[in-house]
């Protein structure tokens, strides 16, 4: 017996090590069992399976789809359902493990995935209540006609691929991750629209505001921080003409006790990238006379990308574009009849409200004068490798209490909690098979948020622009900064109606565009909020370069898309370096360093070296001159506005530095010596980054779950920030797309990336080359399947 | 009549010996390739013990086999590593080479094919002994 059980002891031993994920670093190394398998585990993820075949679906009708030399789908079904099924199955097929992060992200169950590492990112989103408000979402969905039969064709499609999938075929970051993919759910599909709305409409500095209110006089402030930019270029051109007036009711009085955040303000404004361009131009500014529409949205970039291009065939519709994967339908692209694009609106949709509770059991909180209870709602956040951790998230009339950050004791009152019933898969349907401008006009109605500028044009000729997204009207004053949450008269008043919101259809300048500015003229009789993340000089290249355009063929739209010009640099650098001039500060290196920037042409070209110059240049005459801010822990002011203090107030107090007590600089003192400072810096730069603009800029596109080595290391750019080509470090243009209201509808598109989430796929990142060096596929929608020769396909039949 | 006798039996114990390497060599790659991670180790294990291999033989032909099924199913998929997904694995656990990824799953092959001809063996021998 003693003979059996030593072999059988260090046998099962063994295989139970082998079977066991071993926990190294805060990270989890795969059970090597599977893992390490020739057969089973990564070493089967080095080849794509990329063939034709067929398969037994959930549909009601045969579909087939066929791909193209980019592996781009063309589905063609019998019925929108059918076609739903088959984008759901392609999603996974290809996205699987973007989807399910994605989703965990929003939801704040990323540490059930990756372990205690992310649990400070999970009791964020729990206490923000993402995931509660998703369940809310998907299940008010089947509130309205049509659409559970929709959402559940796409999830049957999901489904259909997660089943067919064995340990062999799992995408690698689920084997290095050592967890199985999960089954997807119409609360996935919700959570992520949720994902989206996170990305593009959380944005908000009340708090920020709040402490440069309390912190500054009343004039400090107004002159650092005014309400508008004078120079911006709205989205609406001034010639609309607003003929209502708004019904806001009378301005609050304003608390005064409000809190300031403790320390430092965290000045996110270089992480703050989100935006876009569109522009669209009507037939009498083309070529070709045609209307084009151009549309490019600037989001993180990652391997694989956050879009995949498909085409989609039924009988009431055909449509090529970008889809997310976890969402059906197409979000950005063209049919037969008209284009349609967005950019983020960057409306402030969040505000804060100060919590005032009874007692320290923070359980009733003060509301119109009496004590309220708070909904308690359990939270169980698990945590991989250790036990769960059970939070309370306390809900108010406002909205969800946070806790465990800066934003201590203040709810959260968001237009995603808000809208959470609306019917987000109007938009998406309507918009997907609109003919025309009215049709583009009622899809727009639908939308709900996160706001943004949605662009169209057709081949009728029209073009047009909307804000769209349900925008809070608030009393007038509140929402910029924390608001006090003892008053229901601090309330949203309701939301600005669809009618009265910013749009225009066929301008009288012959196009519309947008680049996340601000959407209309201070005219405008609703206030809009957003100062901070309104961007301030891409919009006015575009409508610079498209107000002396003419005869424009869609190369010139894709030359505007890369537009490498900086505004910001033209307005700023030869106020500076007029002020070097005059105080003839500069000897030696640095002399020749200002020469070679006063004969820049403001072009941050990759292989430039005058952008980096600039770039270090003004991050440290930015520092110093608002040192006293930083000292007082308030925000900067936007770059704009520093621009003009330059200009108009070089004797300014905020250029005397706190450091020299004894002397009292100006601009030009700040101007040598944050030149000198950047002297400096440059020579300290490593080898590598001092060569040119794309060197120093460094940009990567890393993998999505941030496994090194399974992104693009580094990839000189060309492009920056408040730059129309916004090509930043990990950040930029995820999707360009050029479209001609020909007949047939003509585009030109091409995103960083490929179309397989397989890092062993050929089409992981076979565009990425095409990408970098400027070039654009053309494409025409294929209508008819017999048409044209795929390289594979897929044909699914009803089981 | 005796050397004779030996030698025979010598013969016969290598060509059991053979017979049974190569059973479990084509077992080992078969059940790994149609069922579960674990399912070499499984064969491994019943195939030494219906063999009644002697301890030492059932231990070193049964890691030969899983580790040589291992080695040259790793050496072959790495051939077919145009994406290098294997070097970059390797880098995210630690720093593996390609060479040291596939030495690491054919030692894990090998010692599996090890422990399981042991198993195998002890069970064989028990059988053995209820059948006497």
């Amino acid at each position: 017996m003693k003979q059996f059980l030593i072999p059988a002891l260090l046998f099962s031993g063994w295989m139970a090590i082998l079977n066991t994920d071993i926990p190294a670093k805060g990270n989890f190394l795969p059970a090597l069992g599977r893992f390490m398998s020739p057969f089973q585990g990564i070493w089967q993820s080095v080849v794509a399976e990329e063939t034709s075949f067929d398969l037994m679906g959930g549909t009601k009708g045969e579909v087939r789809i066929l791909f193209d030399e980019r592996d781009i789908p063309h589905i063609y079904a019998q019925s929108l359902e059918d076609a739903l099924y088959a984008q759901g199955y392609l999603h996974a097929a290809n996205r699987l493990f973007a989807m399910d992060i994605s989703t965990r992200s929003a939801a704040g169950r990323l540490s059930e995935l990756i372990g205690p590492k992310t649990l400070a990112i999970d009791r964020k989103q729990r206490e923000r209540g993402f995931e509660s408000s998703a369940i809310q979402k998907a299940k008010n969905w089947e509130n309205f006609e049509g659409n559970k039969a929709l959402i559940d064709a796409y999830t049957n499609g999901v489904n259909a691929y997660i089943s067919s999938i064995d340990y062999k075929h799992w995408p690698m970051e689920y084997k290095i991750l050592s967890h199985e993919p999960v089954k997807w759910t119409s609360v996935h599909t919700a959570l992520a629209f949720t994902n989206l709305a996170i990305a593009l409409c959380l944005g908000e500095d009340d708090l920020e505001y709040s402490t440069a209110k309390a912190k500054l006089s009343p004039d400090d402030y107004a002159f650092l921080f005014p309400e508008h930019n004078p120079k911006e270029s709205p989205v609406i051109p001034a010639e609309k003409k607003w003929d209502f007036k708004s019904n806001n009711a009378p301005k609050n009085e304003t608390d005064k006790s409000l809190p300031v955040m403790q320390g430092s303000a965290d000045d996110s404004r270089q992480d703050d990238l989100n935006g876009s361009n569109n522009w669209a131009v009507a037939p009498s500014k083309t070529a070709h006379g045609f209307a084009m529409l151009a549309n490019d949205p600037h989001l993180n970039l990652a391997l694989p990308n956050i879009w995949y291009e498909m085409e989609i065939h039924t009988p009431e519709m055909s449509v090529h574009g970008v889809s997310m994967p976890g969402l059906p339908f197409i979000l950005i692209g063209f049919n037969d009849s008209i284009a349609w694009g967005s950019t983020n609106s960057g409306q402030d949709v969040l505000d804060w409200y100060q919590i005032t509770w009874q007692d320290s059991s923070r359980r009733a909180y003060k509301l119109d004068g009496k004590y309220v209870e708070a909904t308690l709602r359990p939270e169980e956040i698990k945590v991989r490798g250790q036990q769960s951790e059970i939070d309370t998230i306390r809900y108010t009339h406002w909205g969800p209490v946070t806790h465990t950050d800066e934003h201590k004791d203040m709810a959260m009152k968001w237009i995603g909690h808000q809208k959470a019933t609306s019917n987000d898969l109007d938009y998406l349907k309507k918009i997907n098979k609109a003919a025309n401008v009215n049709d583009y006009r009622d899809a727009v109605a639908s939308f709900q948020y996160p706001a943004q500028n949605k662009i169209f044009a057709s081949n009728q000729g029209d073009i047009a622009i909307s804000v769209a997204g349900v925008m809070p009207l608030r009393p007038p004053g509140n929402g910029e900064t924390l608001t006090s949450g003892e008053t229901t008269a601090n309330d949203w008043q309701g939301y600005i109606p669809f009618d009265q919101a910013p749009y225009i259809i066929n301008p009288s300048r012959g196009y519309v565009s947008s680049a996340n500015q601000a959407p209309a003229a201070p005219d405008y009789p609703y206030p809009l909020i957003g100062a901070r993340t309104f961007e301030d000089y891409r919009g006015r290249i575009v409508n610079m370069v498209l107000d002396t355009s003419s005869g424009m063929t869609p190369a010139d739209m894709e030359a505007l898309q890369q537009n490498n010009y900086s505004l910001h640099a033209a307005e700023l650098l030869p106020m500076l370096l007029s002020a070097l001039d005059s105080a003839h500060c500069l000897s030696g290196k640095a002399l020749a360093m200002a020469a070679q920037l006063s004969r820049w042409n403001y072009q941050f070209d990759q292989d430039s070296l005058s952008p980096i110059y600039f770039d270090l240049w003004y991050k440290e005459f930015e520092t110093m001159t608002w040192d006293e801010l930083d000292n007082m822990g308030v925000m900067q002011p936007e770059e704009w506005r520093l621009v003009e203090i330059a200009r108009d107030h070089p004797d300014n107090k905020y250029f005397d530095r706190l450091t020299t007590l004894d002397i009292k600089e100006t601009m030009p003192d700040i101007a040598c010596a944050s030149f000198t400072k950047m002297v400096n810096a440059f020579i300290d730069l490593p080898d590598e980054q001092e060569k040119n603009w794309g060197a120093y800029k460094q940009s990567n596109i890393p993998h999505l779950a941030r496994f090194p080595h399974f992104g693009v290391d580094f990839i000189p750019t060309s492009g920056g920030r408040h730059i129309v080509n916004a090509m930043n470090k990990t950040h930029g243009p995820s999707w360009r797309m050029v479209v001609e209201l020909s007949k047939p509808t003509k585009a030109w598109v091409n995103y960083p990336g490929g179309q397989s989430g397989n890092p062993a796929s050929p089409h992981y990142h076979d565009m990425l080359d095409h990408y970098f060096e400027g070039k654009y596929y053309e494409v025409t929608i294929q209508k008819d399947p017999a048409s044209w020769v795929p390289v594979r396909q897929i044909k699914i039949t009803p089981q | 009549m005796g050397t004779c006798q030996t030698n025979q039996d010598h013969s016969t114990m290598k060509n059991k010996a053979l017979i049974s390497f190569l059973i479990m060599l084509v077992g080992s790659f078969l059940s790994g390739y149609f069922g579960p991670w674990w399912a070499p180790a499984a064969f491994i294990v019943i195939a030494t013990a219906l063999a009644g291999l002697p301890v030492r033989q059932a231990m070193g032909i049964g890691a030969l086999a899983s580790g040589m099924v291992y080695l040259f199913m790793a050496s072959w998929m790495n051939t077919l590593d145009n994406a290098e997904i294997i070097r970059k694995t390797g880098l995210l656990l630690g720093g593996l080479s390609p060479v040291m990824m596939i030495a690491v799953t054919t030692l894990i092959g090998a010692v599996t094919g090890l422990l399981s001809g042991w198993l195998g063996s002890a069970l064989g021998a028990i059988l053995t002994s209820k059948k006497d």
